[in-house]
């Protein structure tokens, strides 16, 4: 067992300390990353530099789900430096760049603390799709699921009925 | 490997009412009926000021100005923002998309007056410095202002023709007829006002309880000749659109009627011109030519148990054609005096009292729509 690394498969390259950073959900759940990895997005990097990070960096907007298909994401690239042409992966700027969408084979991931600059990508305003997508993964259709009672529906229905009225 | 998340699921709330601002307030409404979720967004007081607006209510003076909510429930407040000016009242001289328009004297010198622009949704106000006196010759202004066009609004100011050498307090010494020679315009956005010669090929005499529509940067105003008299805000494009007449039309002159914006279109409400028996609704389908559609037609006999009313004067008063659907609000003065507040569905044919608005108010009302953007009205420097 490492004690520098903390796992029991340590591959020798404990010479250099990989230091971890915690992000913290809004439901408050804990996520250990690489510095490397987290240092892809500007914000975070900017407030590790500024010593901010200490205690966690805390991400009120990001819900665990959406936080752990981002980190996905950035740990596969944090090794590399360039962007992987032939990635599947797909990344969709939103209005405002605001959100990112991540991958769309794994559907869509929303991200809004973040800025969209994560793997040196910038997210340009209004959605559109970054090269390299997969050309067979299909565009996302949004499929809510609808929870409601049948008479919740008739009431809201009956409510403005005008507005149903083809 | 876990269950892959929906992807609408993922989305913030800030991102959907970000999306669900741009729809249209009827598909707003369809919304509701996604999930909870969407229906709770929507109805979150939070939200409000973001997602599509629709008619909320009325104002009035009775004689202060009053507010009378569409759906007879609550209220919003009272203007009570305003400081009172000095102990002189405002009067209230017209509406559009979410502003008012008020007139507002100066206490030092009753007849100098300035203009105030008001969203009572924000509660800021701005105020138009006038550099004439209050005569009857100014005293019609109206509104222009459509926030998805421009954040600046207008002040139209019509010049009439009235030859009186005094401000109109004796009525017997007034030459002229009263029409327009020519509006004044004030723009937001120069701070200026600026004067344009009339354009209409005849002459057009308005009266302040005469209703308007602003739409597309021209404002659209019942004269008295049966006629719908438009200019642009630039003074540029001067129109005139007749009342619309059935083949059998029987009155040489139709009553005053009342214009408004619904889906879209510019309608007409007025006494039909066969009978005079019934309340006729007209829709101008395109704003560029002047065909008349009749869109529907109902007896008074069934909105106020009534053979006939006097359209327009304090009997039988329309207040609004809803801007999203298919319902008329107009107010009726029942054998008490008192005025009721009343509305008539279109579609189903159902008739409903809103609202006894009591035997002081003034037969003037301005239908209110918020408009929470704060970008318009930045409030008293």
């Amino acid at each position: 067992f490492c004690e520098i690394c903390l796992t029991n498969n340590c591959d020798g390259s404990a010479g250099k300390i990989a230091t971890m950073i915690a992000l913290v959900s809004s439901d408050n759940e804990r996520f250990e990353v690489s510095e490397e990895a987290a240092s892809q997005s500007q914000t975070i990097r900017n407030m590790i530099e500024d010593g901010c990070a200490d205690g966690g960096i805390p991400l009120p907007n990001v819900t665990s789900s959406v936080l752990a298909k981002v980190l996905e994401y950035c740990n596969k690239h944090a090794a590399t430096t360039t962007p992987d042409a032939a990635s599947t992966e797909a990344v969709i700027g939103s209005a405002g760049t605001r959100a990112v969408l991540g991958p769309a084979r794994h559907g869509p991931v929303v991200l809004r603390a973040v800025p969209c600059r994560a793997a040196g990508r910038r997210c340009p305003e209004g959605c559109r799709l970054d090269e390299g997508q997969d050309a067979g993964a299909d565009q996302a259709t949004f499929k809510i699921e609808n929870d409601f009672r049948p008479e919740d529906v008739e009431k809201i229905r009956k409510e403005n009925a005008w507005a149903f009225e083809e | 490997m876990w269950k892959l998340p929906n992807p609408m699921d993922q989305l913030t709330d800030d991102i959907l009412v970000e999306i669900l601002s741009r729809v249209p307030y009827r598909s707003l409404l369809r919304c509701s009926c996604v999930s909870r979720r969407w229906r709770d967004l929507i109805a979150n007081p939070d939200h409000r000021r973001k997602l599509p607006q629709t008619l909320a209510g009325f104002f009035y003076h009775a004689p202060k100005i009053c507010f009378a909510n569409a759906s007879g429930t609550g209220s919003l407040p009272l203007l009570a923002f305003l400081p009172d000016r000095e102990g002189k009242g405002i009067d209230l001289l017209d509406g559009c998309n979410g502003l008012l328009l008020c007139r507002c004297f100066r206490f030092a010198d009753p007849k100098e007056f300035d203009y105030l622009v008001i969203n009572p949704a924000t509660e800021k106000w701005v105020t138009v410095p006038v550099s004439r006196r209050w005569s009857n010759k100014v005293e019609m202004a109206r509104l222009g202002f459509q926030p998805a066009v421009s954040s600046h609004f207008h002040v139209l100011e019509f010049q009439l023709n009235w030859d009186s050498d005094d401000d109109g307090e004796d009525d017997e010494d007034v030459d002229g007829d009263g029409y327009v020679l020519g509006v004044k315009i004030y723009s937001s956005e120069t701070g200026q006002w600026s004067y344009k010669q009339s354009g209409w090929e005849v002459d057009i005499t308005l009266d302040s309880d005469f209703n308007s529509v602003f739409v597309d940067g021209i404002l659209y105003v019942i004269a008295t000749s049966c006629v719908i008299a438009a200019v642009d805000v630039e003074g540029k494009t001067w129109r005139i659109i007749d009342f619309p007449r059935s083949e059998n039309s029987r009155f040489p002159d139709p009553d005053v009627g009342f214009i408004d914006l619904s889906q879209g279109k510019l309608h007409l409400a007025n006494s039909d011109d066969i009978t005079g028996d019934n309340l006729a609704i007209w829709v101008l389908e395109d704003r560029n030519n002047e065909e008349w559609t009749l869109k529907h037609t109902v007896s008074f006999r069934h909105l106020v148990r009534r053979e006939s009313v006097h359209f327009g004067l304090h009997e039988f008063v329309v207040a609004a054609i809803h801007p999203d659907r298919n319902m008329v609000y107009f107010v009726f003065c029942d054998e008490s005096d008192d005025r009721q507040l009343m509305s008539y569905d279109m579609d189903s044919g159902e008739v409903h009292v809103i609202q006894n608005l009591g035997q002081d108010c003034h037969d003037h009302y301005v239908s209110y729509v918020p408009m929470f953007s704060e970008a318009c009205v930045r409030g008293q420097q």
